[in-house]
């Protein structure tokens, strides 16, 4: 289990954005109660710099480079890197004393221990640091180690990971349920006991550091291969020997490019062929259902008119019927087909076509029978046109990636040949000054070098591979209990079902070699345009609004499943700015669910502009008297330093928040 | 180019339906026909991971985990069709709800052998499927040593389905695109454990792992 953080308090003091009021105190300081801390506030008067705030309490002056500068995390280095001058300035830049005198404080739990850290805000500098009231020492490599020891986590890198992709949720909407890249670090140390999440970081990072050396050494030793070329060619005699050179190598790295760049391209591939394979797999049981679905309601309307018909006989009649498949002779027969539904219509016999009705023969037709039959003939139709379509990128996924393959292994081929015919050719110029010769022993000795680093490389990545199975093995344990938090943070969210499912990707681990199955949780979801639920594993197959709150409730089920007594906080700058009217009331109960998880300590705290609709009222309604509305609180046009539109507009914003608490009160 | 594939379809189809008949004559043999429709499924995804311990290529080298049990949409079509022909009969028909509240076709299956002699005694007369004939005798002999409750666990309880690395609604895939059977690889594994130092022939191989099987149902390892 790890230790979420719960936060109890914020003292911001000193800083000009946050002057406070008189009535209120200097500064902003904001209680943080179990359930909703609301930030109100209008453009320009700080929230996402309150947001920051906390963050950089948490963070020091500490991130992961790749963490911020990517779509997504991909195999970036998790170090915990120290800001330069002008990033810690973060805060200072925006007031005018250089925030000299500004400090913020910040108390939160970590399990059962309390902790209480205050930086400067002119430049993050840690000025004091409790755990359970006991002062420690305030430089941060101290700080580091202890928030991390306590947590339950190895490196504070993991603990930057834990606070960017879990408990906040900035503006920069970085993913984590649809970055896989980022999904597996999070689960490392959320599900694997902190040695084998430590072995994980420290195997992975020895096999990038070796792929990238491997790597710089090929493409050095590619480089000394020319200059001995052009250098053996210039001074030898050999005009022929010298042409064939020019051209291998002019062949030669066009060709190295190409496969480079395939190889890049090769995990997308895989993802799709393994995806379309899926799909297929999932319509064909579909149809299977469907198929029977129907097959069940002919049987019945068949049954109601042929009460003593063998089953065997029935059966091949329904299926001639929900096939148009002779199952006898297997030929398609739409006319036979037809013939008998029409028998069946007027009541006739389907064999051999006498009147029924009027002989009191057999039981009457069931209305209700061949009404399932109609609805379900239009449900095997839809699913038969999804199972081709699902057929075709299947094949159009499996050409693709064998295409791909092909032509890499013709690549390999045919650059591994005229790598041996241009050593052969050097080896045939003839021997010249010391010079070349020296030349000639170092190229040796790099390539002897190069094999020998590409043979330890793919030992390495055998054994981590290995290490891999184990740790998903181990960590599928764990996933039922965040799939089940996810269903029940996510349900009535979208009118689609939507689950979470444990599963797999493939990935390359550095640049070359083969790739890697990494564990991942994906996202299944029926829609519009689906009979099923279809895996989506990238956001651009949801909505915007789909998009964000499926992420929240990810994040939310692992504070659930993984954090200490369940509990967690999280921090959602600006929710409303995806959503469209109709989300809105779903993503309020998302968020209440978390908020309000019945003896919960779960803290979330949601900072918006003043607008109007339900989302705020909607979050609102779960505190109980309109005294603790208020205390919910944090009214940034009290506390902030006003901003034009804010002074000249004030009026109008009182009157926006006193409507937001009276809405809030409406069905309270 | 069509007619070939087509007519490669065609075949393939014949030659699975072959298998189906060889699989319930077995089954049948054992004293487990009539076979359910789900238990038949079951125990043709059983004849698909110990295929490798009888040295057999594998028919089926993938299937959809459900938590129903394995279930071959095309293998079902398959029996359909040996119904219509009249090798195949069911009895028991109907139509029951899955746990995922899908219609699945209900039934139990024995084969006309005034049909399935005739395909039986040719098939006989080929050496390829008179070992894949022989596996499916050894295998089903083996599993008719469990109840038919413990029958209905076998296959979840396999190494292969049961590996909780691979979720409910992924792929298992044991001999498409990855060859790793994990199933294969623990019936090789319990015949290098028989004390003695002598390894088991493939059938005993197949006992001891159904053996297996039964102590993981029970609660063993």
């Amino acid at each position: 289990m790890v230790n979420f953080p719960v936060l109890i308090r914020l003292d911001i003091r000193g800083y000009g954005l946050f002057p406070g009021s008189e009535a209120a105190g200097a500064g902003l300081q904001v209680e943080f109660k179990p359930g909703l801390t609301l930030v109100i506030g209008a453009n320009g008067l700080g929230k996402s710099t309150l947001v920051s705030i906390i963050y950089r309490v948490l963070s020091g002056p500490f991130d992961i480079p790749g963490v911020t500068g990517q779509v997504n995390l991909g195999n970036a280095a998790l170090d915990a890197t120290e800001l330069n001058r002008a990033e810690r300035a973060i805060f200072a830049q925006r007031v005018s004393d250089g925030a000299k005198n500004a400090i913020a404080r910040l108390a939160f739990k970590l399990g059962a221990d309390v902790v209480v850290v205050e930086r400067r805000l002119s430049n993050l500098t840690l000025t004091a640091f409790e755990v359970n009231g006991a002062a420690l020492d305030v430089r941060e490599e101290v700080f580091q180690a202890e928030i991390a020891r306590i947590v339950g986590l190895w490196s504070f890198g993991d603990w930057i990971l834990l606070l960017r992709h879990v408990m906040f949720y900035f503006e920069d909407r970085r993913a984590l349920v649809w970055d896989a890249s980022a999904q597996r670090q999070i689960l490392r140390f959320l599900f694997l006991p902190v040695a084998t999440a430590k072995k994980w970081t420290e195997d992975a990072r020895g096999i990038l550091e070796l792929d990238s050396r491997m790597r710089n050494l090929r493409a050095a030793t590619t480089r000394e291969e020319r200059a001995l070329a052009a250098s053996e060619s210039k001074t030898q005699s050999g005009k022929d020997v010298k042409q064939s050179l020019d051209e291998l190598e002019r062949d030669q790295k066009p060709d190295e490019e190409r496969r480079d760049r395939l190889s890049d391209s090769f995990a997308g591939l895989e993802a799709r062929r393994q995806g379309a394979r899926l799909r297929v797999l999932q319509a064909e049981q579909e149809r299977e259902a469907r198929f029977r679905e129907m097959e069940r309601a002919k049987l019945m309307s068949i049954g109601s008119r042929f009460p003593s018909l063998s089953e065997t006989g029935r059966y091949i009649l329904s299926q001639l019927l929900t096939d148009q498949m002779c199952l006898a002779c297997g030929t398609v027969v739409p006319c036979v087909a037809a013939q008998y539904t029409s028998r069946i219509d007027h009541k006739m016999c389907v064999v051999c076509g006498t009147d029924l009705s009027a002989a009191g023969v057999g039981l009457p037709a069931t209305p209700a029978a061949d009404e399932q039959v109609e609805t379900a003939t239009a449900g095997l139709a839809s699913i038969d046109r999804e199972l081709d379509d699902s057929r075709g990128i299947l094949d159009e996924a499996k050409r693709d990636y064998d295409a791909h393959l092909a032509e890499i292994r013709l690549l390999n081929a045919k650059i591994a040949k005229r790598s041996s015919e241009i050593e052969d050719l050097v080896k045939r110029l003839p021997p010249a000054e010391a010079e070349l010769h020296r030349q000639r022993t170092e190229l040796a000795g790099m390539r002897s070098r190069v094999g020998v680093l590409r043979a330890e490389l793919g030992v390495k990545r055998q054994v981590f591979s290995t290490f891999m199975e184990e740790a998903r093995r181990e960590m599928a344990k764990q996933s039922e209990g965040v799939k089940r938090a996810f269903d029940q943070f996510a349900e009535g969210f979208t009118l689609e079902m939507c689950r979470l499912v444990w599963s797999s990707r493939k990935d390359a681990l550095g640049q070359t070699g083969e790739l890697i199955e990494f564990p991942a949780f994906d996202v299944e979801m029926t829609g519009s345009d689906f009979q099923t639920a279809v895996r989506r594993t990238g956001p651009e197959q949801v909505s915007e609004s789909q998009r964000e709150f499926i992420d929240l409730a990810f994040r939310m089920s692992l504070m659930s499943a993984c954090g200490t007594d369940g509990v967690g906080s999280l921090i959602i700058d600006a929710p409303e700015s995806s959503l469209d009217a109709v989300f809105v009331s779903r993503a309020t109960n998302v968020l209440s669910r978390f908020a309000e998880t019945v003896g919960s300590e779960n803290r979330l705290m949601v900072t918006s502009n003043l607008i109007e609709g339900q989302l705020l009222p909607g979050l609102l309604k779960s505190a109980r008297t309109a005294a603790d509305k208020r205390s919910r609180v944090v009214d940034l046009f009290s506390v902030a330093i006003p901003t034009a539109a804010v002074t000249k507009l004030r009026s109008e914003y009182e009157g926006l928040l006193a409507k937001l608490f009276s809405d809030a009160e409406v069905g309270t | 180019m069509t007619e070939i594939t087509s007519r490669g379809d065609a075949w393939n189809a014949v030659r699975r339906q072959v298998r189906l008949v060889v699989l319930i004559h077995s089954a049948e043999k054992a004293g487990l026909a009539p076979l359910s429709v789900l238990r038949l499924h079951a125990f043709a995804f059983l004849s698909n991971v110990l295929a490798p311990v009888w040295e057999m290529p594998v028919l089926e080298g993938k299937v959809l985990k459900r938590k129903g049990g394995p279930f071959y949409p095309a293998l079902q079509r398959d029996l359909d069709r040996l119904v219509g022909l009249g090798v195949v009969i069911i009895s028991n028909l109907g139509h029951v709800l899955d746990e995922q509240k899908r219609w699945r076709l209900e039934g139990s299956y024995r084969l006309h052998r005034l049909f399935a002699d005739h395909i039986l005694e040719r098939v006989s007369q080929f050496e390829e499927e008179r070992r894949f004939s022989a596996f499916l005798d050894e295998l089903a002999f083996a599993v008719s040593a469990l109840s038919d409750d413990d029958l209905d666990k076998a296959s979840t309880q396999d190494a292969i389905y049961s590996d909780p690395i691979v979720d409910f609604g992924n792929v298992l895939d044991f001999a498409e695109w990855q060859h790793k059977n994990a199933a294969a690889t623990a019936a090789a594994r319990l015949g290098r454990s028989v004390p003695g130092g002598v390894r088991p022939n493939p059938g005993e191989e197949i006992h001891l792992y159904l053996r297996h099987l039964k102590a993981r149902i029970h609660g063993g390892r």
